[in-house]
Order: C-alpha cells, then structure tokens, then sequence
C-alpha cells in the first residue's frame, strides 16, 4: 500500500535533498510533530528499535524494524515487524493476502538479487507503525504486478489492510 | 441536585455583579432554532474537494470541500475506504464509489455508488455496484463520468480489470466491461472511456445510449520496456496530457472516430535534463483550461525512485507553444495538484503536511496555505 511521503523515513532524506540544512531542521521539527505515531523518522528511535529487532541472522544483514533494510527496497506501507509480526509473518489476528506485487532487491551481504514479495496483511486497520516507501523497482499501474499504490488485501477475507510483509522468493535469475 | 444549585448561586451572584457592566447593552435574544447550513449553487469555480483517504485510519476517509480563496472549510463528505471520488460536469453532484464492512473491518462487504449534492453534501442517492472497485490510493481516472453526466464509470481491480458502468438516470448499474491487459477509465466525450494497456496502446471502448459495449479499439502510444509513462494524466476536453518519468509529454487527441497521438515534447532542455530535472508527484500535472497552461511538479536531482515523490517546484508551460513559460514555488513539497477551470484561475497543491497550497495564476502569485486541512489527501477536485 501505499503512504503520503512525507510520512517516511525517504522523504527525510528527500527533503534534505532540496532544502538547506537549516530549513531541513525546522522541517524535521514540524516532522517530528506530524509524524508523531511514526518514530522511525528519528535517528535516535530507530537505535532503540534495533534493541527490538528480529535478530540478524546470517547472509541476512540489517535491522527489519528499519526501512532501510535491504528487502525492504520496494515496499509501501506499515512494516508487520513493527506492529507485533515479523518481516515475514502477520500479525496476531491478521490474515495474509496470498495476491502481492513483487520488486527485486539486492541482498547487500552476498551481492544477489532476490525476488521479494510484497504481502499485505490485512482484516485490521492501519497499524500506523513505521511507515515506510521505497520506490526502487515500482512500476506504473499499467503493470500492476510491479505496482504499489494498490492494496493488496484481495485475496484475504477482509480487504482492510493492515501491514505489509516481505518475504524472499527466490534469486533473481 | 447539589451540584446545580450551587452553579446556579454562582451564576446568579456572577449576574448581579456584572449587571452594572452589562446595562448598557440589550439582552441577546435567544437563537430561534439551531440552523442548517447549505452551500451555494451555481458553487464558486474555485471550490474545492480535497479526497482524504486518512491513510492512519483508512475504514473511513473523507472529501473534505473548502473555499480557497478565504481559506474556510465548507464541509465535509464521509466516505468508505479509500474511495474514489469525482464531481459531475453539471455541478450538482459528488460522486463516491463507496466499500463498507458490516462490522467494520470485517463481516459483510458492500459497494455502492453514492451520489452527493454539493449544496446539502448529503446523500440524494446510491446504487449497489459489483465488489470490485479499485482499492488503491485514489486518483483522477478511477472514477468518471461521461460528458453528459448520463453514466459514471467505476475502475474494478481484482487484479483483473473492468469497468462498471452506472447509469444516472435510472440509477441502476448496465454492467461491467472487461479491460484485460488494460487500466483506468479516462472519459471520452458522452459514450466512449479509454483505458492505458501494459502493451503500450491506449483502448478506446464506445458505447451505445443503454451504457452497452459497440465497439473497441487499441492504439499504439508508447514504449513501456522504454520509459515509464505516469497514468495520472490530466485533460482538456478529450485532449489528454500524459508524461513519462524522464519529462516527455505525450499527448492524445480523443475527439475524432479514433485516438490521434499528438507530438511529444519535453518539458526540459537538454541542460535542465543533465542538471538533473524531471517530474514527480502523486497528481503531478494539472491544467488550467481557460490559459490553455499545464502545470507540472518537478524535481531536481531527480532519480528513477523519485517519480511518485513530492516537490515544492511547479514549472508552468503553454500548451499552444509547448515552453516552459514560469516557475512557481511552494514553501512546503506538493504531491498533487490541480487547477480551476474558469478565466482568472486558482491552481491548488495538496502539501504533505496536510496542507492546501493557493496560487493565483493569473496574477501568478501566491496567496497562502490552508494548513492542516487534510491527513492524507491524494487527490483535489474542481467544478
């Protein structure tokens, strides 16, 4: 699914793109306040977030609970690892959609490209945790397989959407 | 109760000793009746709907209606996630495709077409339609009507892919055409929609005067293993502007018999492309139509990921001369835009914190934000 940008943790880094930094921290301060029920913008929350995190395992390296974790590279929406999931089981509750669009993100540790899919879970409303969108392999709605504007709740009962996990595939070929 | 006359000792003691102050003044007579607010008709050409899906709270979302000028609220229409929403062409009418859970997030889902009037911003109307419609973050072509305002074209995606039209009069649906391999409903005239197709062609379906299928067509229009063309197009009559990531603008002509694609241009010089300029938004182009201008979000040091990111930059470009003609800037990034239709228009930019960003195009200034107006909004609409 897809999120208003100003609500990521991207678009902090968009924003210190095109502004100097000091309009950049009076940016942040009024990012601070909008963006109250999604810590994930502050560097200092996402430090203790890690302390929470599933725990890097081997080959899989980085902290899911951050949107910058690499499988991460196309998703938009609530990570499930933040709102009681993991990065790749929903919710206490929620049911998975088995319909999802899919990206290609590079694994950083052994250089591979994998095949992840995007798997809403959905039957609750908003987690409204770490909100998080990353365009890198989106395509417009014309190939809606490659699409995330799209709530991919529609192969669960209830189509309300919840959270979005990210689960490995396969290797790219 | 205790409590009660304590508060009305207080109040009679209050009384007295302001009585000495007050005497100077006659008594305000009580308000007859608690009234009920309608809004205008014909509206002002620049109120405004801003579509809210409230992305925190999505089970519902809102069109909330404003006044731009005086920067005023001027109601609101409750809708049911994430709903599409367009106005009809008559200025009587909004029109939500609405999805509703019996308990709320669960149990029994229904669709319907609700139809709003934009004085009372009540509901005059509503149709049960297929559980079908597009559940995505709203935009401009998901939900239509023809040019008549005779039907209303609802985009389904299961993934698969069809359009349910609704005829207005009668107030029943006529059914549901299949798009396969194709996306969208952009409105073509009073009984033909087009549709953008993953080959790269536009389909153009018409219809008869009962909402039935005739004919279909396909046309060439882009490459789509070379560039990206953004959906969110905007239009002037049935000459849509579409423009791809890199900054070329294709457009079509669907007045004749069939789709005639126009030249393309670019939005940038060749220095302003190497300097890293392209566009991006979510509704990144709009049109005014009276100055036959299109106003277009535009990034600097842009990259691929960016195309659906939010800009404070606005290039202004003539439609007769396909030049860029001026730049406006906003204090706060835009994601989506739009313009009003009559001759001294407004153009209007949804910002990311919740914001509603007024130029005045034809002094080309701008006026003032109404801040904190919207959650989420994805789209503005305009009579």
């Amino acid at each position: 699914m897809k999120l208003l940008d100003l609500l990521f943790e991207r678009s902090t880094r968009h924003v210190a793109d095109t502004t100097s930094r000091r309009k950049l921290l009076a940016r942040l301060g009024s990012l601070m306040v909008v963006g109250a029920a999604l810590p994930v913008l502050l560097p200092i929350d996402r430090t203790s977030k890690a302390l929470a995190a599933d725990k890097p395992m081997a080959g899989d390296p980085g902290d899911p609970n951050s949107c910058d974790y690499w499988r991460y590279c196309s998703i938009d929406g609530f990570l499930c690892s933040c709102c009681g999931g993991s990065v790749s089981s929903c919710p206490p509750g929620t049911e998975a959609s088995q319909v999802a669009w899919v990206g290609t993100c590079r694994n950083p540790a052994d250089g591979k490209d994998y095949i992840i899919s995007y798997n809403d879970c959905c039957g609750k409303h908003s987690c409204t945790q770490c909100a998080c969108t990353r365009n890198d392999s989106e395509e417009p709605a014309y190939r809606p397989f490659n699409n995330n504007d799209v709530n991919w709740c529609l192969a669960a009962k209830s189509h309300i959407y919840h959270c979005t996990v990210s689960v490995i595939r396969g290797v790219a070929i | 109760m205790r409590i009660s006359r304590i508060l009305a000792h207080t109040t009679l003691a209050l009384g007295a000793s302001l009585a000495g102050l007050s005497s100077a003044y006659a008594d305000l007579p009580a308000d007859p009746t608690i009234g009920q607010t309608t809004l205008p008709f014909p509206p002002s050409p620049h109120r405004a709907y801003i579509i809210d899906v409230e992305f925190d709270s999505f089970v519902t979302g809102r069109v909330t209606v404003v006044d731009p000028e005086a920067k005023r609220m001027l109601g609101m229409v409750p809708t049911g996630f994430a709903a599409p929403s367009t106005l009809s062409r008559d200025q009587h009418t909004l029109y939500s495709a609405d999805l509703f859970y019996s308990r709320g997030t669960r149990g029994d889902r229904t669709d319907v077409l609700t139809a709003w009037d934009t004085s009372t911003l009540s509901p005059k109307w509503e149709v049960k339609i297929p559980s079908k419609r597009s559940e995505s973050l709203t935009q401009r072509y998901g939900l239509n009507t023809s040019s008549d305002d005779r039907f209303v074209y609802v985009y389904n995606f299961t993934p698969s892919t069809s359009v349910t039209v609704v005829n207005t009069t009668d107030k029943s649906v006529v059914g549901e055409i299949a798009i396969p391999g194709c996306v969208l409903n952009y409105p073509v005239g009073a009984r033909a929609f087009a549709s953008l197709c993953g080959d790269g062609s536009l389909q153009l379906v018409k219809l008869d005067d009962a909402g039935k299928e005739i004919s279909r067509s396909k046309t060439k229009f882009f490459d789509p293993n070379a560039e990206k063309l953004v959906e969110r197009a905007t239009n002037i009559g049935d000459t849509y502007y579409f423009v791809t990531t890199t900054g070329t603008v294709r457009p079509v002509d669907f007045s004749g018999a069939e789709p005639k694609v126009l030249p393309s241009w670019s939005l940038t010089t060749e220095d302003e492309k190497k300097a890293g300029w392209a566009p991006g938004g979510w509704q990144l182009i709009a049109a005014a139509p009276k100055l036959n201008r299109m106003y277009v979000l535009m990034h600097d040091a842009n990259e691929a990921m960016k195309w659906e990111d939010p800009s404070p930059f606005v290039w202004v470009y003539d439609l007769k001369t396909m030049k860029k003609i001026g730049t406006l800037e906003s204090k706060t990034p835009i994601w989506s835009l739009n313009a009003t239709s009559d001759d001294k228009p407004l153009l209007l930019g949804a910002n990311i914190e919740g914001g509603l960003e007024v130029f005045d195009l034809d002094a080309g200034k701008y006026t003032g934000t109404m801040e904190k107006i919207a959650k989420t909004a994805t789209q503005i609409l305009t009579h």
